[in-house]
């Protein structure tokens, strides 16, 4: 063989250079890599490669345990075999210790491990995509309107596709929703209409088929096509014929053509559109807002979202400059359309799609948050081993004594010590990532259930099997959490006394074990309480605040209101076809007895959809700024797109005016008319009477004048969710003047006495609603309250009311394990003074109350520390917790009560042990 | 005690083995002329580690010599045996030849 003709293998080498670094000088590296390599070569033979690789590795392992003993001479003492044999000897003789251990280990990293998969999954981990760094969002943005952005129409799209000089390629997309029947059932899913190079510009390839070709993307080209997600291909049963195949979407058949790679999410983390439809099939999926009507290829018809890859070199400043020129020429080609427009580019945004720029997605705070709360659980789990281990330890001052008597190096006592402590962290790892995998699991499929109690079927690529960014996080908290609790007991115990721990019979050595109030023992439970306390009122606040959003009073009656959502768009229907749809759905639906009215409605409260408009006085004139851009006043409110009913059927009274007419609400014959609630009358014509007067909708005038709306009611305030907490104004337009397919239907029924009456109710809409039309989709159909309960705002207060829980709940819980043991292990080591106050005349209530008020005084201390970290944790919680102040007493009095007496009951039992002994037993003792 | 070094029984070992190599030898041989010997298992990193310490006593000499033609490796640092050393092998053997004067161990196990 010829010179250096077999290197070593580059993780020996790699192991060697960096992994062994700490022990070597540079001349040991180097002998080193010339002695293992030639080692390897003479056994190859004898071992094969199995064998040599683990003969390779066992004998590198040992270098670092040689090179810190380094003193006398262990010829054939394979010392770190001897000490994880011994360390596994001592977990398994004390199995009740061990279990214990490893359980409180578990509970702290593994709250630590979901936290930071979840995180991992949310903030970290890369989109399926190639190079997704150089992947950036465009944005076009007005330049005379502060803060104004709109979406980019298709001719803008090719124009910048075609013309830019800072993309290698420049994909156009947008998420709507799309019907899809299975059997008779149709589902409400996610839909992406893309440019043909989407794909491509993602850089990924087709799991299985091909993807779209430029001629399928041209505007109403209806090219019948569709590429579906791994998910959906998955959860149809893995069906390997389904390219090819068709399925029916928006009530039209589509030739399967492809399927996307697995984990493949698009632009966003986590969330995955189902079926992907060339743009050529616009009109085929609805969209949030319904369908302009306009075409694609109009100009003016904005509605695309745009994703660009740089060319190799070009930053986003360049990218800035080299767009505004080109948005310059587009706006010279198209005055009319692209006045005021330029493009910007801004990193993509993990969580979602929008017109402008969103600096961070405010995960990050929670992200910190959470992974700080799961720190003080590990921390308080470690201090809790500490503990453990420090009274374990003195009960083995023997057993190191005589190491050390016998010529056991203080350095190997401490190399055993925490090779034990590892041993625990390695086990309660294992188990954390077990409990972190499930509980993850737990977490996907409630995200999943909220989605679909929204009526959207959307995939869910939430990555939970753990990673290598994981297990290396996992891993370091195992390393963090041995040394957190293995060093310092370790350090102390392997502190060479051995005259004093040989000789001693029983009792406590000088500041051992009990120590005064300030011992070392009792200091570990004041912190351990103190951060207990901490979790407590973080959880305390979280539940308060969830109760409150649960108790919101929206403003109008829950009770006997039932709501329907359906989407005439979802089967194909034309506006003439919807409409009539919906004029037979209402005259049916208000027949059925028992019901008092009935209306459609754009949004719901609390539903997955809100609208919002600028409305402005119609009399106002805009005034030039400084800078030449014309402004005007306008108050955003939420907009809703209503019946004649909706009033009635959320029992809300007209204040002043009228409701909508039969005749508003169902054509668009007549003047243009609106009803404001009381939020928008006041920010419009404060103290004056609304009703008569004209507004307009958006930030710019209508020059026609055509857009002036008479306001003809006015209507109590409501609040239409928990976030923001205050109510925002609202206006409300007929339903016959504002079409759009996708409706709500409210219902009220006279009075719904029980679940039954409720059931059959249901029942009796569900069989009308199919008995106007068969095919229409229902996409939900319960009661107003359950519609409310299971939103998808109130499930997040709830999520973080749980998740602080369970926090809150393992803190609790290693708290009491923590002041239980080492009171226990306080006592057991007092008896015999206990003995003596007994032999003495104390009485068995005395010694109680001895032990107790000593025991009480601590907690105390962990109290008082606990409440005064908790007000500045709960300071940084403020902004997270609902219509809760961070300093609520109820939380704050809770908390310490409930710890306190878990305290006391941790406490009174070994203290009533031990307080119970009889003086004989008692000195007899050891 | 007085800082006299004493021969490790590992250190005696690894001594003589180098003896055996012609004085002059690097880490590998002396791990399998060890394995050959004794019969057992060594570990690598306790040749590298007395190799060092040996050479630390004065009882050892090192220098970096150039891989050899014709075979695998790269440049190794070879150890020499020196006086010191010689001189510490003497003395051992001489203790345990004292030690061994006169024990008929046979006796002691049929009794």
């Amino acid at each position: 063989m010829k010179n250096s003709a077999s290197p070593l293998p580059g993780l020996y080498t790699w192991f060697i250079r960096l992994g062994l670094s700490p022990w070597l000088t540079a001349r040991e590296r180097a002998d080193l890599t010339a002695d293992v390599e030639e080692l390897r070569h003479a056994y190859r033979r004898t071992l094969g490669s199995r064998g040599l690789s683990r003969y390779t590795w066992r004998q590198l392992l040992q270098y670092p345990i040689r090179l810190t003993a380094n003193q006398g001479d262990r010829s054939t003492m394979d010392s770190v075999w001897q000490d994880c044999r011994y360390a596994a000897r001592m977990l398994i003789k004390n199995p009740g210790f061990t279990g214990i251990a490893v359980l409180v280990l578990a509970v702290g990293i593994g709250a630590n491990t979901a936290t930071f998969t979840l995180m991992n999954a949310l903030l970290l981990k890369p989109i399926v995509a190639e190079a997704p760094h150089e992947l950036v969002a465009l944005y076009s943005k007005n330049l005379k309107l502060p803060d104004s952005f709109r979406p980019i129409s298709y001719p803008n799209f090719e124009d910048i596709r075609e013309l830019n000089t800072t993309f290698s390629d420049v994909l156009a997309h947008d998420l709507r929703t799309a019907g899809l029947r299975e059997g008779d059932v149709t589902n409400r899913v996610f839909a992406e209409i893309v440019s043909h190079n989407y794909f491509d510009t993602f850089g990924v390839a087709p799991f299985r088929g091909r993807f779209f070709t430029p001629a399928e993307e041209v505007p109403d080209s209806n090219e019948p096509v569709v590429v579906v997600s791994y998910e959906f291909w998955r959860q149809r049963g893995e069906d390997p014929d389904l390219v090819g195949k068709s399925i029916n979407v928006g009530g039209q058949d589509l030739t399967v053509i492809g399927i996307t790679p697995r984990y493949f999410t698009g632009r966003i983390a986590i969330l995955s559109a189902s079926v992907y439809v060339p743009l050529g099939m616009e009109r085929l999926v609805s969209g949030f807002g319904g369908s302009t009507g306009s075409s694609l290829a109009e100009r003016n018809n904005h509605r695309l979202f745009l994703v660009g890859r740089l060319l190799p070199g070009v930053s986003m400043e360049d990218a800035d400059a080299r767009l505004a020129a080109l948005a310059s020429r587009m706006e010279e080609s198209f005055p009319e359309i692209n006045e005021s427009q330029t493009i910007i580019v801004g990193p993509l945004s993990r969580l979602g799609i929008s017109t402008e720029p969103s600096d961070g997605d405010g995960l990050g705070l929670v992200a910190a948050l959470m992974l700080g709360m799961t720190g003080i659980v590990l921390l308080i789990a470690c201090i809790n081993l500490a503990n453990m281990l420090l009274a374990r330890g003195a009960a083995r001052r023997r057993e190191f004594a005589v190491r050390a008597a016998i010529g056991g190096g203080r350095l190997r006592i401490l190399r055993q010590l925490l090779t034990e402590g590892l041993f625990l962290s390695l086990l309660g790892g294992a188990a954390g990532l077990v409990v972190a995998t499930w509980a993850n699991g737990l977490l996907a499929a409630s995200l999943g259930e909220v989605l679909s109690n929204l009526g959207f079927t959307m995939d869910i690529v939430l990555r939970t099997e753990p990673d290598l960014r994981v297990l290396l996080a996992t891993a370091g908290f195992c390393m963090l959490g041995t040394l957190a609790f293995g060093l310092g007991p370790a350090w102390q115990q392997s502190r060479p006394d051995v005259m004093a721990a040989i000789k001693e019979q029983t009792g406590d050595a000088s500041g051992q074990g009990r120590g005064g109030p300030l011992g070392r023992r009792n200091l570990l439970v004041v912190s351990q309480i103190a951060l207990s306390l901490v979790m407590l009122i973080s959880a305390g606040l979280f539940v308060r605040a969830s109760l409150k959003a649960a108790n919101i009073d929206p403003g109008f009656r829950l009770d006997n209101g039932i709501l329907v959502e359906v989407d005439t768009s979802l089967v194909g229907y034309d506006d003439a076809q919807s409409k009539d749809t919906y004029r037979r759905l209402s005259e049916r639906l208000q027949s059925i007895p028992g019901v008092q009215a009935m209306s459609v409605a754009a949004t719901v409260p609390f539903g997955a959809v809100s609208s919002g408009r600028d409305v402005r006085r119609a009399e106002d004139q805009p005034t030039t700024g400084g800078d030449g851009s014309e402004e005007i006043e306008t108050v955003r409110a939420r907009s809703n797109i209503i019946g004649a009913q909706y009033f009635e059927a959320l029992d809300l009274p007209v204040l002043r005016g009228r409701a909508f007419t039969a005749t508003e609400t169902a054509s668009d014959a007549g003047p243009k008319v609106a009803i404001i609630d009381e939020l928008l009358a006041e920010s419009l014509w404060p103290g004056q009477d609304p009703i008569g007067r004209f507004i307009g909708l958006g930030r710019v005038r209508d020059p026609e004048g055509g857009d002036e709306i008479e306001v003809v009611g006015l209507v109590p305030s409501i609040s239409e969710d928990i976030f923001p907490a205050e109510r925002r104004p609202h206006v409300y337009r007929p339903f016959g003047q504002n079409f759009q397919a996708a409706m709500n239907i409210h219902v009220r029924a006279d009075s719904i006495t029980d679940d039954d009456a409720r059931a059959a109710m249901l029942q009796t809409i569900r069989r009308e609603i199919r008995a106007v039309d068969g095919r229409l989709p229902i996409i939900s159909l319960r009661a107003l309250e359950d519609h409310i309960a299971e939103s998808a705002s109130l499930w997040l207060v709830r999520l973080g009311a749980t998740i602080f829980s369970i926090f809150g709940a393992l803190a609790l819980f290693l708290a009491v394990i923590g002041v239980y043991g080492v009171k226990a292990y306080a006592v057991a080591r007092r008896t015999r003074e206990i003995g003596i106050r007994k032999a003495l005349g104390a009485t068995t209530s005395d010694t109680l109350r001895l032990i107790l008020r000593e025991s009480m005084l601590v907690a105390a201390a962990g109290l008082g520390v606990g409440l005064v970290l908790g007000a500045g944790v709960a300071s940084l919680l403020a902004s997270l917790l609902y219509e809760v102040s961070p300093y609520d007493p109820v939380a704050f009095l809770a908390s310490t009560a409930v710890l306190a007496l878990a305290a006391f009951v941790a406490t009174y039992l070994p203290a009533q042990r031990a307080a119970s002994v009889t003086p004989v037993t008692a000195l007899r003792a050891d | 005690m007085p800082q006299q070094e004493v021969l490790g029984g590992f250190e005696h070992q690894v001594l003589l083995a180098i003896a055996r190599l012609d004085g002059e030898t690097y880490t590998v041989p002396i791990v399998l002329e060890l394995q050959q010997r004794t019969g057992r298992e060594v570990a690598s990193a306790s040749v590298f580690v007395t190799l060092r310490r040996l050479e630390k006593r004065g009882y050892l000499s090192s220098r970096v010599a150039a891989a050899i033609p014709g075979q695998v490796g790269r440049p190794r640092r070879m150890f020499r045996l020196q006086p010191a050393g010689v001189a510490a092998l003497v003395e051992a053997r001489e203790a345990l030849q004292n030690l061994w004067a006169g024990v008929a161990l046979e006796n002691i196990a049929r009794s």
